[in-house]
């Protein structure tokens, strides 16, 4: 990556007062609970750690279905006689989802599509299979 | 989808937007989907979660969110974009994860190496800004950033360097009797922590910072330190070379 850490610009996301919208002729509530954003709404109430993020997302990976095609191809690149094997003989791990893999001062930090719904304090209703 | 949102118009823009959807699409831009630039643009992305709102069908919200993320991830590696979207919710995964429970632990850091900082947010006032309203009904009641307070500010001493030496051993001598604990010179903050984190900004030049009359208020609340106040005249003199005295 050609960009600095410093570089970058983080977007911090507002906070909505909908009772202040709400006085003023605006009423949002009735849409937005009905796709049951409450538990988002209320996540956005903290504050936001700029140097973290930016330290995280400089050091972010995709692992997506060609980043596993591709470990693959150098495991067989190390030992010739792994070709047409499966990840699990190879001894990787089965690829089951897109991922965002990078690390905070040596703390390996994963985020899937789960650990995003899980932070907006909401369930998962359908499985997201990434491929 | 054009129906819905743009009453049926084919080359539809912004303007043709009822108040609440202009409403909603700033909130599109600003927290689901944050693209940067302008909220006149409709992107598509952007108008098909709108439709799906609207029109009352459910959205897989962290989907869309992750799908943005790896966008934008892609974006900044490959085109050099330099935004980095969901700060916040970025702060709050590594929130759950544990991560601030260990940075407290280690003592290594504070909100100034962190970059802490709180969001802006939307009330009435937006409306008016957005004139989509004339006239703005305020309250005292609206939210107000400063209500935040940061994970980092579990024990924080109400006490300053700013505050002359007597001051600072009677405190550290009071809280050694009620807790049993000392503290170090070093554990005192440079400054009285106004309870207020700067506000984030797209302009990089308006983060605020703490104000004097916010500290001022905070040391008028506080019996012990009002009185120093009339002494610190004649104290200031000694509080520059003296060394702060620790009971250990």
């Amino acid at each position: 990556m050609k960009l600095e850490e410093w570089q970058f610009a983080v977007q911090v996301e507002i906070l909505v007062d909908f009772v202040s919208l709400t006085r003023n002729n605006c009423d949002l509530t009735r849409v937005l609970r009905y796709q049951d954003l409450s538990g988002y709404f209320h996540m956005l109430d903290g504050p936001t750690y700029e140097n973290l993020v930016k330290h995280f997302w400089v050091r972010a990976k995709i692992y997506d279905k060609y980043a596993a095609m591709a470990e693959e191809d150098h495991f067989v690149l190390l030992d010739p006689n792994l070709k047409g094997k499966s990840r699990a003989e190879m001894g990787l791990k089965e690829f089951t989802r897109t991922e965002i893999r990078s690390c905070i001062m040596g703390i390996p930090v994963t985020i899937t599509e789960e650990v995003i719904g899980r932070a907006c304090r909401r369930m998962l209703k359908d499985h997201f299979s990434g491929i | 989808m054009k129906q819905t949102l743009l009453k049926g118009k084919k080359d539809g823009k912004y303007g043709d937007m009822e108040k609440e959807h202009k409403v909603l699409q700033k909130l599109m831009q600003e927290c689901f989907l944050p693209k940067g630039g302008g909220v006149n643009q409709l992107s598509l992305e952007h108008k098909v979660f709108l439709h799906y709102i609207i029109s009352f069908e459910k959205g897989n919200l962290p989907r869309y969110i992750f799908h943005h993320m790896l966008w934008a991830l892609e974006k900044s590696q490959q085109n050099d974009r330099t935004f980095v979207p969901y700060g916040r919710l970025l702060s709050e995964i590594f929130h759950q994860g544990g991560m601030l429970k260990v940075l407290k632990l280690s003592k290594a850091f504070n909100d100034n190496q962190l970059g802490t900082m709180v969001g802006k947010y939307i009330n009435g006032s937006t409306l008016f800004n957005m004139h989509l309203v004339q006239e703005v009904d305020k309250r005292d009641t609206d939210l107000q950033e400063s209500w935040i307070l940061s994970n980092m500010m579990d024990d924080f001493p109400p006490i300053s360097k700013e505050d002359p030496p007597k001051v600072r051993a009677h405190y550290v001598y009071e809280h050694w009797k009620a807790t049993g604990e000392t503290i170090k010179c070093d554990d005192i903050p440079d400054t009285m922590y106004g309870g207020c984190l700067p506000i984030a900004s797209k302009k990089k030049k308006s983060k605020t910072k703490v104000t004097s009359e916010a500290a001022d208020e905070e040391e008028a609340s506080e019996p012990k330190p009002k009185k120093v106040k009339k002494e610190r005249g004649a104290t200031q003199s000694q509080e520059v070379g003296s060394a702060m005295p620790t009971i250990q």
